[in-house]
């Protein structure tokens, strides 16, 4: 299994843990934890799946999706509640 | 003093102040006519021993004529005094002195006056003994008013104001249900008609300020009551929300240890224990969290019925050999959202099949109408009399530390205020709790 994962979310211990579960079946995690500077990331590294929060400060991860999907209408993203 | 001995008092002083003057004018008017009696008496006597001197009685028939009239035992006495030219001429003069009247007259053709005094003593007799019965007429009309004005007076008034004094001491007390009877057509009737209608007053005051007393009350309660659970809802979202990613990752971290034990060869039970009990803590944070949730925004007709009957479905087999019934209404309508009633429901079976045993029952029943009803009670454990307005506050369990988060009923609270309802913990016929429900059937927007 292969593909580029993006996790946006303030708590680093959390993106750690989806890279720690994630990496080892073959999926290429990297993560953001300001909501502003992972719409860039998206923008130049085009991930195929996006996971991010729902609650960061600065954006809501609701607010978030409606951004990315004027970026790249096409990319999944999942929102953990 | 009591008033109708005043009364007797008063009315006994008037009569014997009468029965006093009538006496004296009485004894005043008969001793003047025996006066003149006596007078009369003294004069005829004057003249006829006058006669008789002057017919010549000698001076030795003197004694015998006085013996002969007897007059000393009638305190009567006769002489022949000498008399003045000047006093000659007077004829017959007539005194009363203090003690005794006289009558004196000239004899003609003597120089000598017949002179006659008769003693006052029978008069003074007679005197005393009027005034004797005058003192014994005063004393018994004093007596006799007395006994009768106290008697009249204690029937007249005394009785009729010593039941009105006992009705204002019963009002004084609070006792506002007491009647007098009106039975007089007069000042103390008319009295005790107001005090009636004043009793019948009070009692609507009392009646109306003690309503408005508890629903003060109630509605304080109510607003502390939602006070304190909006506090501790907030309290919950907060700490839901710091507790939730360091939860997830030390389960998720747990997981990852016991997967990487399991590749070495190692298994051990560590991992998973810490895996499970940081689980067990995610769902206590999720129901926190569902407490703290918002309020419901996906409204729409909800058949109350048939989520009854699925919720008993989905619950069956928790339910264990427990007798799990549903009664009522059919098509009962409610406007909300259907899934957190659902959560309603199987809140109060869960809380149902944990108080019951085994063969326990529980019975939900349903009524429609302008109000919707719904019980959910059961034959289990009950709820203590002085804890039952506090099933609902947050943290709140009977149950024993760890088993359950004090936050179920608490839940069902909220959801239930939500939807513009109420609830309440009862005593139920089944002999256990009885959660009653009632909701609107258009919820007000």
């Amino acid at each position: 299994m292969d593909g580029k994962l993006l996790v946006i979310d303030d708590k680093l211990p959390m993106c750690e843990l989806v890279h720690a579960g994630l990496s080892p079946l073959g999926i290429e995690v990297t993560w953001e934890c300001d909501p502003q500077s992972a719409l860039d990331v998206i923008r130049n590294q085009a991930p195929d799946v996006v996971l991010t929060d729902i609650r960061m400060p600065g954006m809501t991860g609701i607010d978030l999706c409606a951004h990315i999907h004027q970026i790249a209408p096409d990319l999944p993203v999942i929102v953990m509640l | 003093m009591r008033l109708s001995l005043k009364f007797a008092l008063l009315i006994g002083l008037g009569a014997t102040l009468i029965v006093l003057l009538m006496s004296i004018l009485a004894a005043k008017r008969d001793v003047k006519i025996i006066e003149n009696d006596m007078v009369r008496d003294a004069s005829l006597i004057a003249k006829v021993v006058a006669s008789a001197v002057e017919n010549s009685v000698g001076q030795e028939d003197w004694g015998s004529l006085l013996d002969s009239l007897d007059l000393d035992n009638a305190g009567i006495r006769v002489a022949l005094i000498p008399a003045s030219e000047k006093e000659l001429d007077l004829g017959l003069v007539t005194s009363v002195g203090q003690s005794r009247v006289k009558a004196s007259i000239p004899v003609s053709g003597q120089r000598n006056r017949v002179e006659v005094t008769e003693d006052l003593g029978p008069r003074d007799d007679f005197l005393n003994r009027s005034l004797r019965t005058a003192g014994i007429t005063v004393i018994s009309v004093m007596l006799l008013a007395l006994g009768a004005g106290s008697l009249i007076g204690q029937w007249l008034v005394g009785r009729p104001v010593e039941r009105l004094v006992a009705m204002a001491r019963g009002v004084a007390d609070e006792d506002y249900s007491l009647r007098i009877e009106a039975k007089s057509n007069d000042e103390l009737g008319d009295l005790a008609t107001e005090l009636n209608l004043m009793t019948i007053q009070l009692e609507g005051i009392r009646i109306q300020s003690r309503a408005h007393a508890e629903a003060r009350l109630e509605a304080e309660l109510q607003l502390f009551h939602a006070d304190r659970l909006r506090m501790v809802g907030q309290l919950a979202a907060g700490l839901a929300h710091e507790l939730g990613t360091p939860l997830n990752v030390i389960s998720g971290r747990a997981q990852l240890l016991q997967r990487t034990l399991k590749k070495l060869g190692e298994e051990d039970d560590d991992a998973k224990i810490i895996h499970e009990q940081s689980n067990q803590i995610v769902r206590i944070v999720r129901q926190l969290m569902d407490f703290a949730r918002p309020a419901p925004h996906s409204l729409q007709e909800v058949d109350l019925r048939r989520l009854c009957q699925d919720t008993i479905r989905l619950l069956r087999p928790t339910a264990g050999d427990r007798q799990l019934s549903l009664e009522g209404d059919e098509d009962v309508l409610v406007h909300g959202s259907g899934e957190q009633l659902q959560q309603v429901v199987a809140n109060l079976i869960m809380n149902a099949i944990q108080a019951t045993d085994d063969d326990g029952k529980i019975r939900l029943s349903l009524r429609g109408g302008e109000e919707t009803h719904l019980k959910v009670e059961d034959n289990g454990t009950g709820i203590e009399d002085d804890i039952r307005e506090r099933v609902f506050e947050p943290f709140f369990s009977t149950k024993e530390q760890g088993a359950g988060t004090g936050l179920g009923l608490s839940i069902v609270h909220g959801i239930v205020k939500d939807h513009g309802g109420s609830i309440r913990a009862e005593v139920s016929r089944l002999g256990g709790a009885c959660f009653s429900l009632i909701l609107p059937r258009k919820q007000e927007s």
